[in-house]
């Protein structure tokens, strides 16, 4: 759907190599929106690996220190049941990075798949995987979610799934039109007079080459899953209260905020919305590359 | 353009169909017995058997389909189980809510983000372009009902500068004589400015709250079009033959950026259509998305099936008005004649 | 008096040391077809987007000169480009790709008309129709109402040089304007820049990578490699008697019996760093003088040549800025 013909090429050569020993801090000056963005993924990884080693029983209520607001002994403050803020908080990053990251992964991964075959080999699997990702793509994909969650039932799996599902057609888009080009190479015709079979010139040639563009939204779709599975949870779907998920506990928190007590809702939210932010971050920083 | 918009009826009529299979069979077939799952966890046998005669699930499973589907045709969406009305009128009386504060919240997002765009592309690092970015990344990483909270705590709670977050309209004030639905424009039109204004307020913040995120998708697409049209070939041959600048950016830049920004709008739309939902339940807002939410709460999925399906359908014509609009816009597929080589 | 003329232009990338083009002379008389040749990264395109004002944000100029008819269009110090309605266009490859694709053809040259020259409306539409048929394109109504992909490559080409037409230059610069085009639609756009030269007695520079359609439509030719200007003067001159060792190298590379041009040997890539003679890598004479920028070396008359050889070591016939 290219508007633009061809273009006058730049004529700016190709960057100098980094000179031996430029590593890291080089690339973080050349990056600078990306090293935010891993940062904040460090960060988090490191509450997700040591954080419940650190803190207290999420579960453990105090009926005499209900909605007390931040201070030295309760950083985030408390909530209606005298839970730490801070510590739900924590224990919560561990499930909402590792659910992020394996959606994104499982979409990514399915959706590849399928897209490199129905790109490469075309035909009746071609026209069968267009048509089923258009009628997947016609819902909203929070909506899809929602109402495979409220069917499968409420379980921290299930959402995984269903937010996985109602991503996996932009991957099979993405990868369907890099094989679909990628099939037209040299590399292909090669690898058929050396005596691949058709399939593994689709999985072991192919794909490789055609997953490129799918790293970067995987990126992008790991900050998006974070967000669909907070909302999720905020409506009252998939991972429900008790359980400490930023999401849960800005829907505990929403009543709240409405007398004033802030910190129950909006210190989580901040915490869901830095974590979708670091993968946008990196994700944005990936696409600028290639413009 | 009459082939074009033939094969079109076509994918969308399949599709349209995968939409209810989809809905109908999610519901159903998944784990989890159809009759428990709306009769509740307590239900006995005696009431498991009287909820399977009332939706007829102790028939086969294809007639199950074919009277649903014949159903929809009809526009009969399935009745509710919680209100034993019909959902498709539930649904029509909750759809000018939702529209009005939607609509504004589109309206709004292009409104700022088309210029933000093309301002971004023309001007290729300055201060515009920098914004534009961090707006992309900041509406694509936000989470809406954590904005809503903040905006309510901040413009409600300490400042007081916009009504209670309780519906479309402070309480004790009666909306306008019904004409379309919109407060805001009824009461324009029945020469109210006064009312208008106060169901202006609030909406306010649920526009906002929707308008951050929706901002970024268009921003992203207006300026990522713009930039490439400026670097095609007959941009520079324009400009190659004396027209000036602002004409350029107009009449061959904006121009043929435009197209493939509609169909952003669309996908925008379908943002629109899923975030509905939580901006919907956190203000209290009388639309449709509230109604899943209440569906979901009450465990009501006949209801609750019959809003995935009134939006899958919403989204789909949407695409495809959008889909007309472009092909009539763009003269390569309203002749579709090949050019000859 | 010099049509046009170029003094030492030198372009650069942005942030970066390297020259793009080095110290680029040329002149053009009016009337004259000067060809502009050289391989693909040679800076031909770029020298000709330089002189219109158009470069890419990341491609500034560094120094050098440009007049057109006596007055001043390039301001070396400031890059700056002083364009006047009138006074240079050009034409590029792709033809379809230089046409508006959401408008129709007919009111793309009706603009050039009311914008560039003046024109008012209703007479630059009855005068876009009358550039159409000069250009040699039937049921020229008809066209102008055409959309760009409704036509054919060679019309699209006729199209834009009708745009030129209108435009009046008293420079035309063609970039490879045959480039995809069928051998007698190549032919008959020939023949309509030669009419529109013979008709406005405007210049033309001609570039193009193709010896034989410089043999055909050329009078002067200017060699171009890695930024630097290699060799010019007369078309005789250059296929005759070419002094310069890369233009003998690409005289050499054309197939004689079919006239076409043998793929160029892969290039090892030029170092656009070095100081010295941009070919001196791939040069069977290249010796120690070599790695001093040659200056430009006069022939005889007009035809000019930048390369030690054969010069004596201590005389340097014409005088050239020397780069710091």
């Amino acid at each position: 759907m290219s508007l633009a013909a061809t273009t006058v090429s730049d004529p700016s050569p190709a960057p100098a190599p980094p000179r031996r020993g430029a590593g890291v801090r080089t690339v973080a000056r050349r990056h600078p929106m990306a090293t935010i963005g891993v940062v904040i993924l460090v960060v988090y990884a490191f509450a997700a690996l040591f954080g419940p080693l650190f803190v207290g029983d999420p579960l453990k209520t105090a009926s005499g220190e209900t909605l007390t607001g931040p201070s030295a002994e309760h950083l985030f403050g408390t909530d209606r049941f005298g839970r730490d803020v801070f510590t739900r908080a924590v224990i919560s990053a561990r499930l909402d990075l590792v659910v992020g990251v394996v959606i994104a992964a499982l979409a990514a991964t399915v959706g590849s798949l399928i897209g490199v075959a129905a790109g490469y080999f075309g035909g009746v699997l071609d026209e069968v995987v267009m048509r089923v990702t258009d009628v997947v793509l016609a819902f909203p994909g929070f909506v899809l979610a929602l109402i495979l969650v409220a069917t499968l039932g409420d379980s921290i799996p299930h959402v995984v799934v269903a937010v996985a599902v109602a991503y996996t057609p932009y991957f099979v888009r993405l990868t369907r039109a890099r094989a679909l080009a990628e099939r037209e190479r040299e590399y292909v015709d090669a690898a058929a007079l050396a005596g691949n079979r058709r399939w593994q010139i689709a999985y072991r040639h192919v794909l490789p080459n055609s997953l490129a563009p799918a790293f970067t939204q995987a990126a992008l779709v790991a900050g998006w899953a974070v967000l669909d599975v907070a909302g999720l949870a905020f409506l009252g779907i998939g991972i429900q209260p008790p359980t400490a998920e930023w999401g849960v506990m800005v829907a505990e928190g929403a009543n709240d905020v409405l007398t004033g007590a802030w910190w129950t809702a909006l210190f989580p939210g901040a915490l869901i919305v830095s974590l979708a932010l670091a993968f946008q971050l990196i994700g944005d920083d990936l696409q600028g590359g290639k413009q | 353009m009459a082939r074009y918009l033939a094969r079109r009826a076509a994918t969308t009529a399949f599709t349209l169909l995968g939409i209810v299979v989809v809905v109908f069979f999610v519901v159903r077939v998944l784990p989890g017995d159809a009759a428990v799952l709306r009769a509740g966890p307590y239900a006995d046998e005696a009431r498991l058997a009287e909820v399977r005669a009332q939706y007829g699930l102790d028939k086969p499973m294809a007639e199950q389909f074919l009277s649903y589907l014949a159903g929809v045709v009809r526009g009969d969406l399935g009745t509710s189980t919680v209100s034993s009305g019909s959902v498709t009128s539930e649904l029509l009386v909750r759809l000018m809510p939702s529209l009005e504060l939607g609509l504004f919240a589109v309206l709004l997002s292009c409104l700022i983000g088309i210029p933000m765009g093309v301002l971004a592309a023309s001007r290729q690092g300055g201060w515009v372009d920098r914004l534009t970015r961090i707006g992309v990344i900041t509406g694509s990483s936000m989470a809406l009902f954590w904005l809503g909270l903040l905006l309510i705590y901040f413009f409600y709670y300490r400042l007081g500068w916009f009504p209670a977050p309780i519906d479309r309209l402070p309480v004790g004030v009666s909306p306008p004589p019904h004409l379309t639905g919109l407060y805001t424009l009824d009461a324009l039109l029945r020469g109210r400015p006064g009312l208008a204004w106060t169901a202006a307020r609030s909406l306010m913040l649920p526009v906002l709250t929707l308008t951050v995120v929706l901002v970024a998708p268009v921003m992203k697409m207006v300026r990522q079009s713009m930039v490439e049209t400026l670097r095609s070939d007959y941009v520079r041959t324009a400009r190659a033959m004396g027209i000036p600048e602002r004409k350029v950016l107009v009449q061959d830049g904006l121009r043929n950026a435009m197209l493939p920004v509609i169909t952003a709008i669309g996908i925008v739309f379908g943002y629109m259509l899923g975030g509905n939902i939580i901006v919907e339940t956190l203000f209290a807002w009388p639309g449709i998305g509230r109604y899943a939410y209440q569906a979901i709460q009450n465990n009501d999925l006949e209801a609750l099936q019959g809003f995935v399906i009134f939006v899958g359908v919403m989204y789909v014509l949407l695409n495809v008005v959008i889909d007309v609009c472009y092909a009539l816009i763009d003269p390569r597929i309203r002749m579709g004649a090949k050019a000859s080589s | 008096m010099t049509l046009l003329e170029v003094s030492d232009l030198s372009l650069g990338v942005v942030g970066r040391e390297e020259l793009l083009l080095r110290d680029v002379c040329l002149t053009l008389e009016p009337g004259e077809v000067m060809g502009v040749v050289g391989e693909s990264g040679s800076g031909k395109t770029m020298a000709c987007l330089a002189i219109l004002g158009l470069l890419p944000p990341s491609v500034e100029i560094r120094s050098g000169t440009v007049t057109l008819d006596g007055r001043p269009v390039l301001d070396g110090s400031s890059g700056r480009v002083r364009r006047h309605p009138g006074d240079l266009t050009m034409v590029f490859q792709n033809p379809r790709g230089a046409l508006n694709p959401t408008m129709r053809v007919g009111k793309q040259i009706r603009r050039v008309l009311v914008e560039a020259r003046g024109m008012p409306r209703a007479e630059a539409g009855k005068e876009a129709v009358a550039l159409l048929r000069r250009v040699g394109i039937p049921g020229a109504d008809r066209v102008a109402r055409a959309y760009a992909h409704q036509l054919s490559g060679g019309m699209c080409q006729r199209v834009v040089i009708a745009m030129a037409l209108g435009y009046r230059p008293r420079v035309l610069i063609a970039d490879e304007p045959t480039t995809g085009l069928d051998v007698t639609v190549q032919a008959q756009i020939f023949e309509l820049i030669r009419e529109l030269v013979a008709e406005t007695g405007c210049g033309v520079l001609f570039i193009t990578h193709d010896l034989g359609a410089v043999a055909e439509m050329c009078d002067r030719v200017s060699v171009l490699y890695g930024g630097q200007l290699m060799e010019t003067g007369t078309t005789v001159e250059i296929f005759e008697e070419a002094q310069h060792p890369y233009t003998r190298f690409l005289l050499d590379s054309l197939i004689p019996q079919s006239g076409q041009q043998e793929a160029l040997a892969e290039d090892a890539g030029v170092d656009f760093s070095l100081s010295g003679c941009r070919f001196a890598h791939r040069c069977a004479h290249a010796f120690e003088p070599c790695s001093t920028f040659p200056s430009l070396f006069v022939a005889e008359g007009k035809h000019k040549y930048s390369c030690f050889l054969g010069q004596e070591d201590d005389v340097v016939v014409a005088q050239r800025s020397q780069p710091a």
